[in-house]
Protein backbone atom coordinates (compact mmCIF):
# COMPACT_ATOMS: atom_id res chain seq x y z
CA UNK A 1 0.00 0.00 0.00
CA UNK A 2 2.81 2.35 0.79
CA UNK A 3 4.44 4.48 -1.83
CA UNK A 4 5.94 7.90 -1.82
CA UNK A 5 3.21 9.80 -3.58
CA UNK A 6 2.75 13.00 -1.58
CA UNK A 7 -0.82 13.59 -0.43
CA UNK A 8 -0.26 16.46 1.97
CA UNK A 9 2.54 19.00 1.76
CA UNK A 10 2.96 21.56 4.51
CA UNK A 11 5.58 24.23 3.88
CA UNK A 12 6.97 26.91 6.17
CA UNK A 13 3.86 27.08 8.29
CA UNK A 14 3.74 29.95 10.77
CA UNK A 15 0.71 30.36 13.03
CA UNK A 16 0.13 32.64 15.98
CA UNK A 17 -2.62 33.34 18.47
CA UNK A 18 -2.31 37.03 19.15
CA UNK A 19 1.19 37.52 20.46
CA UNK A 20 1.83 33.83 20.98
CA UNK A 21 3.63 32.13 18.13
CA UNK A 22 2.32 28.57 18.22
CA UNK A 23 3.89 27.21 15.04
CA UNK A 24 7.22 28.54 13.82
CA UNK A 25 8.16 27.25 10.40
CA UNK A 26 6.80 23.72 10.21
CA UNK A 27 7.30 21.79 6.98
CA UNK A 28 6.60 18.15 6.22
CA UNK A 29 5.03 15.85 3.67
CA UNK A 30 2.66 12.98 4.12
CA UNK A 31 2.64 10.09 1.69
CA UNK A 32 -0.31 8.19 0.40
CA UNK A 33 -1.45 5.31 2.56
CA UNK A 34 0.89 5.94 5.44
CA UNK A 35 0.16 6.69 9.04
CA UNK A 36 2.03 9.82 10.00
CA UNK A 37 2.38 10.93 13.61
CA UNK A 38 3.16 14.27 15.15
CA UNK A 39 4.67 13.51 18.52
CA UNK A 40 5.28 16.16 21.11
CA UNK A 41 4.28 17.52 24.50
CA UNK A 42 1.18 19.62 25.17
CA UNK A 43 1.52 23.07 23.68
CA UNK A 44 4.10 21.95 21.12
CA UNK A 45 1.97 23.11 18.18
CA UNK A 46 0.49 19.76 17.12
CA UNK A 47 -3.15 20.74 17.34
CA UNK A 48 -2.49 24.15 15.78
CA UNK A 49 -0.80 22.51 12.79
CA UNK A 50 -3.77 20.18 12.35
CA UNK A 51 -6.24 23.05 12.77
CA UNK A 52 -4.71 24.73 9.72
CA UNK A 53 -4.91 21.49 7.77
CA UNK A 54 -8.56 21.09 8.81
CA UNK A 55 -9.36 24.63 7.69
CA UNK A 56 -10.18 25.78 11.21
CA UNK A 57 -7.31 28.22 11.58
CA UNK A 58 -5.71 30.48 9.02
CA UNK A 59 -1.92 30.37 9.03
CA UNK A 60 0.06 33.62 9.21
CA UNK A 61 2.16 32.34 6.35
CA UNK A 62 3.14 29.12 4.64
CA UNK A 63 1.20 26.76 2.44
CA UNK A 64 -0.76 23.58 2.96
CA UNK A 65 -1.48 21.57 -0.16
CA UNK A 66 -3.75 18.54 -0.05
CA UNK A 67 -3.84 16.45 -3.23
CA UNK A 68 -2.65 19.53 -5.09
CA UNK A 69 -5.34 21.81 -3.63
CA UNK A 70 -4.63 24.73 -1.32
CA UNK A 71 -6.19 24.07 2.09
CA UNK A 72 -6.92 27.77 2.61
CA UNK A 73 -8.27 28.93 -0.75
CA UNK A 74 -9.87 25.60 -1.68
CA UNK A 75 -10.94 24.72 1.81
CA UNK A 76 -14.36 23.26 0.95
CA UNK A 77 -12.88 20.77 -1.52
CA UNK A 78 -10.09 19.91 0.87
CA UNK A 79 -12.54 19.39 3.73
CA UNK A 80 -14.57 17.07 1.50
CA UNK A 81 -11.50 14.81 1.08
CA UNK A 82 -10.72 14.63 4.77
CA UNK A 83 -12.31 13.05 7.79
CA UNK A 84 -11.48 14.62 11.12
CA UNK A 85 -11.63 13.88 14.80
CA UNK A 86 -11.01 16.91 16.98
CA UNK A 87 -9.84 16.90 20.57
CA UNK A 88 -12.65 16.78 23.16
CA UNK A 89 -15.59 17.27 20.86
CA UNK A 90 -18.94 16.85 22.51
CA UNK A 91 -21.34 14.85 20.36
CA UNK A 92 -25.00 15.76 20.32
CA UNK A 93 -25.93 13.97 23.55
CA UNK A 94 -29.51 13.09 22.68
CA UNK A 95 -28.85 11.51 19.29
CA UNK A 96 -28.15 7.80 18.82
CA UNK A 97 -24.98 6.42 17.24
CA UNK A 98 -26.91 5.60 14.07
CA UNK A 99 -28.34 9.10 13.83
CA UNK A 100 -24.96 10.69 14.45
CA UNK A 101 -23.33 8.71 11.63
CA UNK A 102 -26.20 9.69 9.32
CA UNK A 103 -25.87 13.35 10.36
CA UNK A 104 -22.09 13.62 10.06
CA UNK A 105 -22.06 11.86 6.68
CA UNK A 106 -24.74 14.30 5.51
CA UNK A 107 -22.42 17.23 6.28
CA UNK A 108 -20.36 15.85 3.37
CA UNK A 109 -23.40 15.33 1.17
CA UNK A 110 -23.08 11.60 1.67
CA UNK A 111 -26.36 9.88 2.47
CA UNK A 112 -26.04 6.46 4.04
CA UNK A 113 -28.62 3.73 4.21
CA UNK A 114 -29.36 2.12 7.54
CA UNK A 115 -27.45 -0.94 6.42
CA UNK A 116 -24.36 1.07 5.58
CA UNK A 117 -24.51 2.84 8.92
CA UNK A 118 -24.67 -0.45 10.80
CA UNK A 119 -21.71 -1.70 8.78
CA UNK A 120 -19.72 1.37 9.79
CA UNK A 121 -20.65 0.92 13.42
CA UNK A 122 -19.57 -2.73 13.25
CA UNK A 123 -16.12 -1.67 12.10
CA UNK A 124 -15.78 0.28 15.31
CA UNK A 125 -17.38 -2.40 17.45
CA UNK A 126 -20.37 -0.20 18.17
CA UNK A 127 -23.12 -2.29 16.54
CA UNK A 128 -24.66 -3.07 19.93
CA UNK A 129 -24.76 0.62 20.71
CA UNK A 130 -26.48 1.57 17.44
CA UNK A 131 -29.60 2.71 19.26
CA UNK A 132 -27.88 4.15 22.32
CA UNK A 133 -27.66 7.88 22.71
CA UNK A 134 -24.24 9.50 22.70
CA UNK A 135 -24.59 10.53 26.34
CA UNK A 136 -24.97 6.87 27.36
CA UNK A 137 -21.61 5.78 25.89
CA UNK A 138 -18.42 5.18 27.87
CA UNK A 139 -15.33 7.28 27.17
CA UNK A 140 -13.80 4.62 24.93
CA UNK A 141 -17.05 4.04 23.04
CA UNK A 142 -17.51 7.76 22.54
CA UNK A 143 -14.01 8.01 21.12
CA UNK A 144 -14.63 5.05 18.79
CA UNK A 145 -17.79 6.79 17.66
CA UNK A 146 -15.77 9.96 16.99
CA UNK A 147 -13.54 7.85 14.71
CA UNK A 148 -16.57 6.30 13.02
CA UNK A 149 -17.91 9.80 12.36
CA UNK A 150 -14.54 10.80 10.91
CA UNK A 151 -14.76 8.11 8.21
CA UNK A 152 -18.54 8.05 7.71
CA UNK A 153 -18.19 9.75 4.32
CA UNK A 154 -15.38 7.39 3.29
CA UNK A 155 -12.56 9.95 3.04
CA UNK A 156 -9.10 9.13 1.65
CA UNK A 157 -7.42 11.17 4.38
CA UNK A 158 -8.16 10.96 8.08
CA UNK A 159 -6.91 13.55 10.58
CA UNK A 160 -6.98 12.49 14.22
CA UNK A 161 -6.07 14.86 17.03
CA UNK A 162 -4.95 12.94 20.11
CA UNK A 163 -7.32 10.05 19.47
CA UNK A 164 -6.46 8.20 22.69
CA UNK A 165 -5.82 10.97 25.21
CA UNK A 166 -7.59 10.28 28.47
CA UNK A 167 -8.44 6.66 27.67
CA UNK A 168 -7.49 3.61 29.72
CA UNK A 169 -5.00 1.14 28.17
CA UNK A 170 -7.67 -1.27 26.98
CA UNK A 171 -9.72 1.44 25.29
CA UNK A 172 -6.52 2.80 23.80
CA UNK A 173 -5.66 -0.54 22.22
CA UNK A 174 -9.11 -0.78 20.73
CA UNK A 175 -8.66 2.68 19.16
CA UNK A 176 -5.32 1.49 17.79
CA UNK A 177 -7.12 -1.41 16.15
CA UNK A 178 -9.57 0.99 14.53
CA UNK A 179 -6.74 3.16 13.23
CA UNK A 180 -4.93 0.12 11.81
CA UNK A 181 -8.17 -0.83 10.13
CA UNK A 182 -8.42 2.63 8.55
CA UNK A 183 -4.94 2.17 7.14
CA UNK A 184 -5.73 -1.31 5.86
CA UNK A 185 -8.49 0.30 3.83
CA UNK A 186 -5.85 2.41 2.16
CA UNK A 187 -6.61 5.66 3.94
CA UNK A 188 -3.84 8.09 4.75
CA UNK A 189 -3.85 8.79 8.47
CA UNK A 190 -2.27 11.73 10.24
CA UNK A 191 -2.47 11.78 13.99
CA UNK A 192 -1.05 13.67 16.93
CA UNK A 193 -0.11 12.11 20.21
CA UNK A 194 2.01 12.63 23.26
CA UNK A 195 2.27 8.90 23.84
CA UNK A 196 5.48 7.63 22.34
CA UNK A 197 4.27 4.00 22.38
CA UNK A 198 1.38 5.11 20.24
CA UNK A 199 3.63 6.78 17.69
CA UNK A 200 5.93 3.76 17.64
CA UNK A 201 3.13 1.24 17.27
CA UNK A 202 0.97 3.00 14.70
CA UNK A 203 3.08 5.33 12.64
CA UNK A 204 5.29 4.60 9.68
CA UNK A 205 6.90 8.00 10.09
CA UNK A 206 6.97 10.34 13.03
CA UNK A 207 7.66 14.05 13.28
CA UNK A 208 8.90 15.14 16.68
CA UNK A 209 7.59 18.61 17.42
CA UNK A 210 8.38 21.00 20.25
CA UNK A 211 7.89 24.74 20.72
CA UNK A 212 6.32 25.04 17.27
CA UNK A 213 9.16 23.43 15.38
CA UNK A 214 9.78 20.00 13.92
CA UNK A 215 12.95 18.72 15.56
CA UNK A 216 13.25 15.44 13.68
CA UNK A 217 11.24 13.49 11.18
CA UNK A 218 11.76 9.88 10.16
CA UNK A 219 10.64 6.35 10.82
CA UNK A 220 10.61 5.48 14.52
CA UNK A 221 13.43 3.00 13.88
CA UNK A 222 15.63 5.53 12.14
CA UNK A 223 15.02 8.10 14.86
CA UNK A 224 15.99 5.74 17.65
CA UNK A 225 18.96 4.30 15.71
CA UNK A 226 20.30 7.81 15.32
CA UNK A 227 20.84 7.85 19.07
CA UNK A 228 23.53 5.22 18.53
CA UNK A 229 23.77 1.77 19.96
CA UNK A 230 23.46 2.92 23.53
CA UNK A 231 20.91 1.05 25.60
CA UNK A 232 19.67 2.03 29.00
CA UNK A 233 20.50 -0.34 31.83
CA UNK A 234 18.60 0.40 34.98
CA UNK A 235 18.60 -1.28 38.40
CA UNK A 236 17.66 -0.64 42.00
CA UNK A 237 20.79 -0.97 44.13
CA UNK A 238 22.42 0.78 47.12
CA UNK A 239 25.82 2.11 46.03
CA UNK A 240 28.41 4.43 47.54
CA UNK A 241 30.29 7.08 45.59
CA UNK A 242 33.39 4.87 45.25
CA UNK A 243 31.26 2.17 43.56
CA UNK A 244 29.72 4.69 41.22
CA UNK A 245 33.17 5.81 40.14
CA UNK A 246 33.93 2.21 39.18
CA UNK A 247 30.66 1.96 37.25
CA UNK A 248 31.46 5.14 35.32
CA UNK A 249 34.82 3.71 34.34
CA UNK A 250 33.31 0.54 32.84
CA UNK A 251 33.83 -0.22 29.18
CA UNK A 252 31.06 1.11 26.89
CA UNK A 253 29.41 3.25 29.55
CA UNK A 254 28.67 6.78 28.38
CA UNK A 255 26.70 8.18 31.29
CA UNK A 256 25.54 7.17 34.75
CA UNK A 257 22.83 8.68 36.86
CA UNK A 258 22.03 7.66 40.41
CA UNK A 259 19.21 8.97 42.55
CA UNK A 260 17.81 7.43 45.71
CA UNK A 261 18.87 3.91 45.01
CA UNK A 262 17.96 3.97 41.32
CA UNK A 263 20.83 3.52 38.95
CA UNK A 264 20.57 4.32 35.24
CA UNK A 265 23.46 3.62 32.88
CA UNK A 266 23.77 4.46 29.19
CA UNK A 267 25.93 1.80 27.60
CA UNK A 268 26.81 0.49 24.16
CA UNK A 269 27.70 -2.94 25.62
CA UNK A 270 24.74 -3.71 27.79
CA UNK A 271 25.51 -7.40 28.46
CA UNK A 272 29.14 -6.74 29.46
CA UNK A 273 28.12 -3.75 31.57
CA UNK A 274 25.51 -5.86 33.36
CA UNK A 275 28.11 -8.53 34.18
CA UNK A 276 30.58 -5.89 35.42
CA UNK A 277 27.92 -4.16 37.47
CA UNK A 278 26.99 -7.46 39.04
CA UNK A 279 30.66 -7.93 40.09
CA UNK A 280 30.81 -4.47 41.64
CA UNK A 281 27.58 -5.04 43.54
CA UNK A 282 28.62 -8.49 44.81
CA UNK A 283 32.03 -7.29 45.96
CA UNK A 284 30.33 -4.44 47.81
CA UNK A 285 27.89 -6.88 49.39
CA UNK A 286 24.89 -5.34 47.65
CA UNK A 287 22.28 -6.93 45.42
CA UNK A 288 20.70 -5.74 42.17
CA UNK A 289 16.94 -5.60 41.93
CA UNK A 290 14.55 -4.71 39.12
CA UNK A 291 17.22 -4.96 36.50
CA UNK A 292 16.10 -3.79 33.08
CA UNK A 293 17.81 -3.29 29.75
CA UNK A 294 15.92 -1.09 27.35
CA UNK A 295 16.62 -0.23 23.73
CA UNK A 296 16.31 3.48 22.91
CA UNK A 297 12.77 4.62 22.15
CA UNK A 298 11.16 7.83 20.95
CA UNK A 299 11.04 9.14 24.49
CA UNK A 300 14.84 8.99 24.53
CA UNK A 301 14.96 10.71 21.16
CA UNK A 302 12.84 13.54 22.55
CA UNK A 303 14.90 13.65 25.73
CA UNK A 304 18.17 13.83 23.80
CA UNK A 305 16.85 16.65 21.63
CA UNK A 306 15.15 18.81 24.23
CA UNK A 307 16.60 17.70 27.54
CA UNK A 308 13.02 17.14 28.72
CA UNK A 309 10.63 14.25 28.87
CA UNK A 310 7.57 14.46 26.62
CA UNK A 311 5.12 14.45 29.49
CA UNK A 312 7.00 16.76 31.83
CA UNK B 1 -31.27 20.22 0.32
CA UNK B 2 -31.26 16.68 1.58
CA UNK B 3 -28.46 17.51 3.99
CA UNK B 4 -30.47 20.47 5.31
CA UNK B 5 -33.41 18.14 5.85
CA UNK B 6 -31.23 15.70 7.82
CA UNK B 7 -29.94 18.57 10.00
CA UNK B 8 -33.55 19.66 10.60
CA UNK B 9 -34.56 16.14 11.55
CA UNK B 10 -31.66 15.66 13.97
CA UNK B 11 -32.10 19.07 15.61
CA UNK B 12 -35.80 18.37 16.07
CA UNK B 13 -35.11 14.92 17.57
CA UNK B 14 -32.52 16.44 19.92
CA UNK B 15 -34.97 19.15 20.97
CA UNK B 16 -37.88 16.88 21.79
CA UNK B 17 -35.68 14.28 23.49
CA UNK B 18 -34.21 16.90 25.82
CA UNK B 19 -36.57 16.60 28.78
CA UNK B 20 -35.71 19.94 30.34
CA UNK B 21 -36.38 21.99 27.24
CA UNK B 22 -39.48 19.96 26.34
CA UNK B 23 -40.86 20.52 29.81
CA UNK B 24 -40.21 24.24 29.92
CA UNK B 25 -41.17 24.89 26.29
CA UNK B 26 -44.21 22.72 25.91
CA UNK B 27 -45.51 21.34 29.18
CA UNK B 28 -44.93 23.98 31.83
CA UNK B 29 -46.67 26.87 30.00
CA UNK B 30 -49.70 24.67 29.39
CA UNK B 31 -49.85 23.68 33.06
CA UNK B 32 -49.76 27.36 33.96
CA UNK B 33 -52.54 27.97 31.45
CA UNK B 34 -54.69 25.30 33.11
CA UNK B 35 -53.83 26.58 36.58
CA UNK B 36 -54.44 30.28 36.02
CA UNK B 37 -57.35 29.67 33.72
CA UNK B 38 -58.96 27.65 36.50
CA UNK B 39 -58.32 30.03 39.42
CA UNK B 40 -59.17 33.19 37.52
CA UNK B 41 -62.20 31.48 36.07
CA UNK B 42 -63.37 30.85 39.63
CA UNK B 43 -64.52 34.45 39.73
CA UNK B 44 -61.26 36.17 40.44
CA UNK B 45 -62.43 38.46 37.72
CA UNK B 46 -58.94 38.92 36.35
CA UNK B 47 -60.23 40.37 33.12
CA UNK B 48 -62.09 42.96 35.15
CA UNK B 49 -58.96 44.47 36.61
CA UNK B 50 -56.98 44.66 33.44
CA UNK B 51 -57.61 48.31 32.98
CA UNK B 52 -58.68 47.80 29.41
CA UNK B 53 -62.17 47.71 28.08
CA UNK B 54 -62.15 44.09 26.90
CA UNK B 55 -64.73 43.24 29.50
CA UNK B 56 -66.86 46.21 28.74
CA UNK B 57 -67.02 45.17 25.14
CA UNK B 58 -69.07 42.15 25.99
CA UNK B 59 -67.32 40.38 28.84
CA UNK B 60 -64.75 37.84 27.77
CA UNK B 61 -63.71 34.71 29.57
CA UNK B 62 -60.54 34.86 31.67
CA UNK B 63 -59.13 31.88 29.85
CA UNK B 64 -59.52 33.64 26.53
CA UNK B 65 -57.75 36.64 28.03
CA UNK B 66 -54.92 34.34 29.14
CA UNK B 67 -54.51 32.45 25.85
CA UNK B 68 -52.48 35.07 23.90
CA UNK B 69 -50.38 35.69 27.01
CA UNK B 70 -49.58 32.00 27.40
CA UNK B 71 -48.63 31.86 23.74
CA UNK B 72 -46.43 34.96 24.06
CA UNK B 73 -44.63 33.82 27.19
CA UNK B 74 -44.02 30.33 25.72
CA UNK B 75 -42.54 31.89 22.62
CA UNK B 76 -40.44 34.22 24.75
CA UNK B 77 -38.93 31.44 26.84
CA UNK B 78 -38.39 29.22 23.78
CA UNK B 79 -36.25 31.98 22.30
CA UNK B 80 -34.53 33.18 25.45
CA UNK B 81 -33.55 29.77 26.78
CA UNK B 82 -32.11 28.70 23.44
CA UNK B 83 -29.06 30.64 24.62
CA UNK B 84 -28.16 27.66 26.84
CA UNK B 85 -27.84 24.94 24.14
CA UNK B 86 -26.14 27.48 21.88
CA UNK B 87 -23.38 27.90 24.45
CA UNK B 88 -23.25 24.17 25.14
CA UNK B 89 -22.66 23.56 21.44
CA UNK B 90 -20.09 26.35 21.28
CA UNK B 91 -18.19 25.23 24.37
CA UNK B 92 -18.42 21.57 23.40
CA UNK B 93 -16.72 22.31 20.09
CA UNK B 94 -19.70 21.15 18.02
CA UNK B 95 -19.69 24.24 15.80
CA UNK B 96 -15.95 23.84 15.34
CA UNK B 97 -16.46 20.22 14.40
CA UNK B 98 -19.01 21.24 11.76
CA UNK B 99 -16.60 23.90 10.49
CA UNK B 100 -14.16 21.09 9.70
CA UNK B 101 -16.74 19.68 7.26
CA UNK B 102 -17.73 21.16 3.91
CA UNK B 103 -21.15 22.20 5.24
CA UNK B 104 -21.31 25.89 6.20
CA UNK B 105 -22.00 26.06 9.91
CA UNK B 106 -24.38 28.94 9.21
CA UNK B 107 -26.60 26.39 7.46
CA UNK B 108 -26.71 24.39 10.66
CA UNK B 109 -27.61 27.54 12.60
CA UNK B 110 -30.39 28.27 10.13
CA UNK B 111 -31.73 24.75 10.65
CA UNK B 112 -31.77 25.38 14.40
CA UNK B 113 -33.81 28.54 13.86
CA UNK B 114 -36.28 26.71 11.62
CA UNK B 115 -36.75 24.08 14.33
CA UNK B 116 -37.33 26.79 16.92
CA UNK B 117 -40.11 28.13 14.69
CA UNK B 118 -41.54 24.61 14.44
CA UNK B 119 -41.58 24.46 18.23
CA UNK B 120 -43.38 27.81 18.28
CA UNK B 121 -46.06 26.33 16.01
CA UNK B 122 -46.42 23.37 18.37
CA UNK B 123 -46.70 25.76 21.34
CA UNK B 124 -49.42 27.80 19.63
CA UNK B 125 -51.40 24.75 18.53
CA UNK B 126 -51.14 23.17 21.99
CA UNK B 127 -52.31 26.37 23.71
CA UNK B 128 -55.27 26.75 21.36
CA UNK B 129 -56.26 23.10 21.78
CA UNK B 130 -56.05 23.31 25.58
CA UNK B 131 -58.03 26.54 25.57
CA UNK B 132 -60.73 24.91 23.47
CA UNK B 133 -60.92 21.66 25.43
CA UNK B 134 -60.42 22.88 28.99
CA UNK B 135 -62.09 26.28 28.83
CA UNK B 136 -64.12 26.22 25.64
CA UNK B 137 -62.48 29.43 24.41
CA UNK B 138 -61.65 30.15 20.79
CA UNK B 139 -59.62 32.92 19.23
CA UNK B 140 -61.48 35.27 16.93
CA UNK B 141 -61.08 33.80 13.49
CA UNK B 142 -61.40 37.10 11.74
CA UNK B 143 -57.93 38.38 12.61
CA UNK B 144 -56.01 35.17 11.94
CA UNK B 145 -53.52 36.87 9.64
CA UNK B 146 -52.73 39.36 12.41
CA UNK B 147 -52.27 36.45 14.83
CA UNK B 148 -49.87 34.72 12.44
CA UNK B 149 -47.96 37.93 11.77
CA UNK B 150 -47.57 38.89 15.44
CA UNK B 151 -46.63 35.36 16.46
CA UNK B 152 -44.00 35.24 13.73
CA UNK B 153 -42.65 38.68 14.64
CA UNK B 154 -42.53 37.77 18.34
CA UNK B 155 -40.87 34.42 17.63
CA UNK B 156 -38.16 36.02 15.52
CA UNK B 157 -37.55 38.75 18.08
CA UNK B 158 -37.18 36.28 20.96
CA UNK B 159 -35.04 33.84 18.94
CA UNK B 160 -32.73 36.78 18.20
CA UNK B 161 -32.70 37.79 21.86
CA UNK B 162 -31.66 34.21 22.71
CA UNK B 163 -28.81 34.45 20.20
CA UNK B 164 -27.89 37.80 21.71
CA UNK B 165 -27.67 36.30 25.21
CA UNK B 166 -25.52 33.44 23.90
CA UNK B 167 -23.24 35.85 22.07
CA UNK B 168 -22.59 38.16 25.01
CA UNK B 169 -22.26 35.41 27.64
CA UNK B 170 -18.71 34.17 28.11
CA UNK B 171 -19.92 31.09 29.94
CA UNK B 172 -23.05 29.02 30.32
CA UNK B 173 -23.58 30.24 33.89
CA UNK B 174 -23.77 33.82 32.68
CA UNK B 175 -26.34 32.93 30.04
CA UNK B 176 -28.33 31.02 32.61
CA UNK B 177 -28.53 33.99 34.95
CA UNK B 178 -29.43 36.46 32.19
CA UNK B 179 -32.05 34.12 30.70
CA UNK B 180 -33.66 33.32 34.04
CA UNK B 181 -33.76 36.95 35.05
CA UNK B 182 -35.21 38.16 31.75
CA UNK B 183 -37.75 35.35 31.64
CA UNK B 184 -38.87 36.08 35.18
CA UNK B 185 -39.18 39.79 34.42
CA UNK B 186 -41.36 38.94 31.42
CA UNK B 187 -43.51 36.54 33.43
CA UNK B 188 -44.24 39.23 36.03
CA UNK B 189 -44.31 42.36 33.93
CA UNK B 190 -46.04 41.39 30.68
CA UNK B 191 -49.61 41.74 31.88
CA UNK B 192 -50.18 38.00 31.58
CA UNK B 193 -50.42 36.19 34.91
CA UNK B 194 -50.43 39.25 37.13
CA UNK B 195 -52.90 42.06 36.36
CA UNK B 196 -51.02 45.11 35.23
CA UNK B 197 -53.42 47.54 36.83
CA UNK B 198 -52.43 46.57 40.38
CA UNK B 199 -48.77 47.39 39.76
CA UNK B 200 -47.12 50.66 40.78
CA UNK B 201 -46.91 53.17 37.99
CA UNK B 202 -43.14 52.96 37.58
CA UNK B 203 -43.27 49.17 37.24
CA UNK B 204 -45.97 49.55 34.62
CA UNK B 205 -43.72 51.90 32.69
CA UNK B 206 -40.91 49.35 32.76
CA UNK B 207 -43.24 46.54 31.74
CA UNK B 208 -44.56 48.54 28.82
CA UNK B 209 -41.06 48.77 27.41
CA UNK B 210 -40.27 45.05 27.70
CA UNK B 211 -40.62 42.83 24.64
CA UNK B 212 -43.03 40.46 26.39
CA UNK B 213 -45.67 43.13 26.84
CA UNK B 214 -45.03 44.61 23.41
CA UNK B 215 -45.93 41.23 21.92
CA UNK B 216 -48.91 40.45 24.16
CA UNK B 217 -50.24 43.96 23.70
CA UNK B 218 -50.88 43.43 19.99
CA UNK B 219 -51.44 39.67 19.98
CA UNK B 220 -54.13 39.79 22.63
CA UNK B 221 -56.65 42.04 20.82
CA UNK B 222 -55.74 40.31 17.56
CA UNK B 223 -56.62 36.90 18.95
CA UNK B 224 -59.64 38.01 20.99
CA UNK B 225 -61.18 40.74 18.88
CA UNK B 226 -59.59 40.20 15.51
CA UNK B 227 -58.10 43.71 15.44
CA UNK B 228 -55.54 45.86 17.26
CA UNK B 229 -57.81 48.08 19.29
CA UNK B 230 -57.64 48.45 23.07
CA UNK B 231 -53.89 48.12 23.43
CA UNK B 232 -51.96 49.65 26.32
CA UNK B 233 -49.37 51.20 24.02
CA UNK B 234 -50.05 52.50 20.56
CA UNK B 235 -49.83 49.29 18.44
CA UNK B 236 -47.34 50.97 16.16
CA UNK B 237 -45.19 51.68 19.20
CA UNK B 238 -45.45 47.99 20.14
CA UNK B 239 -44.29 46.89 16.71
CA UNK B 240 -41.59 49.53 16.49
CA UNK B 241 -40.37 48.48 19.93
CA UNK B 242 -40.18 44.84 18.86
CA UNK B 243 -38.33 45.94 15.73
CA UNK B 244 -35.88 47.88 17.85
CA UNK B 245 -35.24 44.89 20.12
CA UNK B 246 -34.68 42.77 17.03
CA UNK B 247 -32.20 45.16 15.44
CA UNK B 248 -30.22 45.85 18.61
CA UNK B 249 -30.06 42.14 19.52
CA UNK B 250 -29.09 41.21 15.98
CA UNK B 251 -26.35 43.84 15.65
CA UNK B 252 -24.82 43.03 19.03
CA UNK B 253 -24.96 39.26 18.50
CA UNK B 254 -23.38 39.63 15.07
CA UNK B 255 -20.64 41.67 16.69
CA UNK B 256 -19.88 39.26 19.54
CA UNK B 257 -20.90 35.94 18.01
CA UNK B 258 -18.28 33.19 18.23
CA UNK B 259 -18.43 29.69 16.79
CA UNK B 260 -15.93 28.40 19.34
Amino acid sequence: MQNNKTVIRIQDLYVSYGEVKAVKGVSFEIYEGECFGLLGPNGAGKTTTLSCLEGLKKPDSGTIMVEGLDAVSDSVKVKQMMGVQLQDTTLFPDLTCTELVELYASFYNVFLSRKQIIAYLEQFDLQEKARSRAKELSGGQRQRLALALAVAHDPRIVVLDEPTTGLDPQARRSIWESIRHMRSEGRTVILTTHYMEEAETLCRRVGIIDHGKILALDTPHALTSALGEASTLSADVELEDEHLEKVKALQGVSSVSYTEGQLEIQTTQSQQTLADLQMIAVSAGRSLRNVNIRQPNLEDVFLSMTGRKIRD
Amino acid sequence: MKRFYISLKMIFLSAIRNRTSTFFNLIFPMLLFLFFGYIYGKGGGYANVTGTSFTQSGGISEALWLLPGIISISIASNGIFNSIPMITLREGGVFRRIQATPMPVSQYLLARIVIQLVIVVIQVVLAIIIGAIAFNVHPAGSGWYLDVAFILVGAIVFITIGQFIAAISPRIETANIISQFLNLALVFLSNIYIPFAIMPDVIQQIGRALPGLLMVDVLRPAMILGNVSQTLNNPLVDLAGLGLYFIVALVISARFFRWS
